[in-house]
């Protein structure tokens, strides 16, 4: 079980890091738009078609691509009240429950994201603009990233199940 | 009893908050208790971009909808929204309204996505509000770094203006600050974001408007109320779209007027500006036709009863 | 159901989960989406819908979230953590700290007061308090636990302080209340200064009041600077000068907004730390790479927290208590304080933006039927939002400090740090409600 877990880990944690690249990039990319928006607006050269859209739909897809990475750091923020004076079954159970209530609140919500963003595929729904930008593909970069948070929630809870090294192994630099 | 939850994305304040207020308690009033009606404001249930989903996915039962968010899904409606001269509240709301109730490619738009259409909004004519000196005619766009909605951005492009995408609760300060030199607005939205009090110059373009808006109701909540109730709901809509329309007017009449009185110039474009407006607006108008023909959407014939309609109300109605 | 039952009760969910160390945004967003459920299931004329509440509940989560990350205005809080990492590895605020310490060194708490003036320096170039917090957490607080404060004061102040970004103009917040309640906008600004600077200084007198008490939590210098040494240590602070400048001067000239002020600020201070040799490409990549993953986890908790308010929003809870505040028909001050209060506990759990939403369209037509004035009002109401992002449990200004911050200060030891301040500012607030004059002097003398 323990092995089977750590090999999910490195195989996920490619995954995650591979999205968090793309992600950083696309924070890059925002930087720059800015700019040229900026600058558009004294020299036309620099004109980016529906620069607004193209911003906050980068914007989208590099947080949700992050997600994954997040979850595994433990960048989710929680608020120690009386985990200090708890043992580490107490800890593991309280673990559990944590990823419980976020795949409580993630699963569905991937699941319909990716019905809606097959629905916008279909329908061809777009943004306001010159380019029409098509939706679908932000609603369908977020299920990405909620997905893939789920899994690593998934391995976190199993982890938290099997052993306290374990759930070291998959927190990340967390342990 | 029937529970039915608005949604609209603005705040509960100004003209066109305080008539669908109005036009929400008719409702319950006229049903004698059958309809009750939950309001959420300011976009707290659902943002403007979203109100249409909401409708159609029953999240709401029945909102204020902008075609523009939807260009899809609302594709006919949307010739409400194209740049063809139309610059009076009442008669200009009226044939949208008669077009949208009785138009059968409308009709059958509305019916596929599963909303009924209640009632529409009016803006007004587009104008522009500078912080510097006015907009005389259009060969005063040249140079000019211009807020304006997309297909608007394009016409004034085409004379030289600098479009520039600023969300609008930004434009105060891009006014001020310079960012921008001109916003495109109404009467009451400079009122409502105060514009005017970073502006120097106002420019009645009177010439084509935005107003595909209005109220859409989910139609499986619409069919599933009693026949009687549903007849009431049908002409509180034609009603309110007139009163509405008709404040709207009273509106803007009022802040430029209070616009000239505090010493901000008011100008407007002259016929021949408006003939020029006309002829940049054309490649839109046709984009508009050909994106019909490619949905299977006889959308020239839409166009024109939708021009012939705005000829007869201006004939009926004299504002 | 009775939505309101299901409210409070969503409410109490959301507390036992943060308790028991359910990541926040979990806990928000689970019970929001649960109970949304619920609503649209067990309706309150009666009935039970299981299947048909999927629909309109899913749609409602899925948008909530959607508008969240979707949104332009908030590009501002990544590229100021962005900021912050570039100004932080290429040593540009160092060399601000090093200044401070230089020429504050006999002062008890100079460098927490420092910060709080550069927050409130931040706040004139930002319009939000989380880019606020984002930024001056990742540069102040590991300077301040360098030269061995606590970690309390450290984080609490600029939790704090941070909430000055929307208190001292340009603020979102301002123009949003502006539109909602038909205010001249400048006037808004203007009657802000006062309060804001009043909040400014009601912070050093807590940082001055808590070092003097506890002189162990802000170590101060062993001896005193010469002269000539404080100045070429002033003089070596020149690149954050130099974008500071570039900011203002950028905003105020015209040139950009103060959303886009936020990438133009973190592309200076780039090419500033790349020219300079501060900084390498490849620490360009890792301030990237930490700035999203920070920005993925405060986003996850603003989204979730969005969600919830659009849970209270469903349950009309915000209309109920104010008509009960009402129908109590209490005076005016008694009014006053069952406001205070509401927005107090809102602000427990929800945003400000959301509270915002939730309660105007009911609060402003009566502190307008009492004839009070809306700009005024304005100023308390932005002032007791900013107070919610300080309050446990869901103190969005505390959790972007925890998330920014390397190694991490836990949660419940910034809520701890924070508490001072928080009291001062109900000080403040008790100040700004008792003397008008206050917020209305500045705008009717201009
Ligand atoms: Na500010
Ligand atoms: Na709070």
């Amino acid at each position: 079980m323990t092995a089977c877990l750590a090999r999910a880990d490195r195989g996920l944690r490619i995954w995650e890091g591979f999205l968090v690249v793309l992600a950083a990039a696309a924070q890059g990319v925002i930087a720059l738009l800015v700019l040229a928006g900026i600058l558009s607006r004294s020299f036309p050269a620099f004109m980016v078609p529906d620069n607004v859209v193209l911003v906050r739909s980068l914007l989208l897809v590099s947080l949700a691509f992050a997600l994954g990475e997040a979850t595994r750091t433990g960048a989710n923020i929680t608020v120690d009240l009386l985990a200090d004076r708890l043992g580490p079954r107490a800890r593991r159970i309280l673990e559990l429950l944590g990823a419980l209530a976020g795949l409580l609140l993630l699963v569905p919500l991937a699941v319909w994201l990716a019905t809606y963003s097959l629905d916008l595929f279909h329908s061809g729904r777009t943004n306001m603009g010159l380019l029409r930008v098509p939706q679908w593909p932000t609603y369908a970069a977020l299920c990405l990233g909620f997905a893939t948070m789920s899994l690593r929630l998934c391995l976190i809870a199993l982890a938290a199940i099997v052993s306290e090294r374990a759930l070291g192994r998959v927190r990340g630099n967390a342990a | 009893q029937t529970l039915l939850r608005f949604a609209d994305y603005s705040a509960n304040r100004g003209i066109r908050a305080k008539f669908v207020q109005e036009f929400l308690s008719r409702i319950e009033e006229g049903s004698e208790g059958r309809i009750q009606i939950e309001q959420h404001w300011g976009g707290s249930l659902l943002p403007a971009t979203e109100i249409f989903e909401g409708v159609k996915n029953d999240v709401a039962s029945l909102g204020t909808v902008t075609a523009g968010y939807s260009p899809e899904n609302l594709f006919a409606y949307r010739v409400g929204d194209l740049p063809v001269r139309n610059p009076k509240e009442v008669p200009g709301a009226l044939a949208l309204y008669e077009l949208a109730t009785t138009n059968p490619i409308m009709k059958e738009e509305f019916d596929s996505q599963g909303v009924v259409y209640l009632l529409n909004y009016s803006v007004g004519p587009i104008q522009m509000i500078c912080a510097g000196e006015p907009l005389r005619g259009v060969d005063d766009f040249n140079g000019r770094k211009v807020r304006a909605t997309s297909d608007y951005g394009k016409i004034y492009a085409t004379f030289g203006a600098i479009p520039t995408s600023i969300p609008l609760p930004e434009a105060y300060q891009a006014l001020d600050t310079g960012v921008i030199d001109c916003s495109q607005a109404y009467g009451y939205v400079v009122e409502a974001y105060k514009l005017d009090e970073v502006a120097k110059s106002f420019t009645e373009i009177n010439g084509g408007t935005i107003q595909s808006n209005g109220i859409f109701m989910n139609k499986a909540e619409f069919d599933a109320l009693e026949p009687k109730d549903r007849q009431l709901i049908v002409s509180l809509g034609r009603e309110y779209t007139q009163k509405i329309a008709q404040a709207i007017h009273d509106r803007n009449a009022a802040v430029t007027k209070k616009m000239a009185d505090k010493g901000i110039k008011v100008v407007q474009f002259s016929e021949e500006d408006l003939a020029r407006l006309d002829e940049a607006s054309k490649p839109i108008i046709d984009e508009y036709v050909s994106e019909g023909t490619a949905r299977g959407v006889d959308a020239a014939s839409l166009v024109a009863a939708f021009r012939r309609e705005i000829a007869t109300q201006n004939k009926a109605y004299k504002q | 159901m009775d939505p309101l039952i299901l409210g409070v009760a969503g409410m109490a969910v959301v507390l036992v989960l943060i308790a028991l160390r359910t990541p926040v945004a979990f806990a928000l967003g689970a019970t929001a989406l649960l109970c949304m459920y619920l609503y649209f299931a067990l309706p309150r004329t009666g009935g039970v819908r299981l299947e048909m509440a999927v629909r309109p509940a899913m749609t409602l989560a899925t948008t909530a979230v959607y508008e969240l990350f979707y949104n332009y205005s908030l590009t501002a809080i990544p590229m100021f953590i962005a900021l912050g990492h570039v100004c932080y590895r290429a040593g540009i605020t160092s060399e601000i700290y090093y200044a401070a310490r230089a020429w504050l060194t006999r002062v008890p708490g100079g460098l927490a007061m420092a910060s709080v003036l550069g927050c409130g320096g931040f706040a004139a170039i930002s319009g939000s308090s989380l880019a606020c917090a984002a930024t001056m957490g990742r540069v102040a607080v590991p300077e301040m636990l360098r030269y061995g404060y606590s970690d309390r004061l450290a984080t609490g102040s600029v939790a704090a302080g941070g909430t000055l970004g929307a208190l001292i103009p340009p603020g979102i917040v301002f123009i949003i209340y502006g539109v909602f309640a038909e205010q001249s906008i400048s006037a808004l600004f203007i009657a802000a200064i006062i309060p804001g600077l009043l909040s400014m200084l009601g912070y050093w007198i807590v940082i001055a009041i808590w070092t003097t008490w506890r002189r162990q939590d802000a170590p101060r210098g062993e001896e005193a600077y010469p002269l000539a040494q404080r100045l070429r240590v002033l003089a070596g602070s020149w690149p954050a000068a130099v974008i500071f400048v570039i900011i203002v001067g950028g905003i105020y000239g015209g040139v950009f907004t103060a959303t886009e002020a936020a990438a133009v600020s973190f592309v200076t201070a780039t090419v500033v730390a790349l020219a300079t040799r501060r900084l390498r490409l490849r620490h360009l990549g890792s301030a990237l790479w930490e700035t999203t993953v920070q920005s993925a986890a405060i986003f996850l908790i603003a989204a979730a927290a969005k969600l919830f308010a659009s849970f209270v929003s469903l349950t009309g809870m915000a209309n109920e208590v104010v008509a009960l505040v009402q129908a109590a028909n209490p005076g005016t001050t008694a009014l006053l304080i069952g406001i205070v209060l509401v927005y107090l506990v809102l602000g427990m759990f929800l945003d400000p933006l959301g509270i915002m939403l939730l309660t105007l369209p009911f609060v402003l037509p009566l502190i307008e039927g009492r004839g009070l004035d809306l700009i005024w009002f304005g100023v308390v109401v932005v002032k007791l939002l900013e107070m919610g992002l300080i309050t446990p449990p869901v103190g969005l200004n505390v959790f972007v400090i925890n998330g920014v911050t390397q190694p991490p200060v836990p949660v419940m030891r910034i809520f701890a740090g924070v508490l001072p301040f928080f009291a001062m500012d109900v000080a403040v607030l008790s100040l700004l409600l008792a003397i008008p004059a206050l917020t209305l002097a500045l705008p009717a003398a201009l």
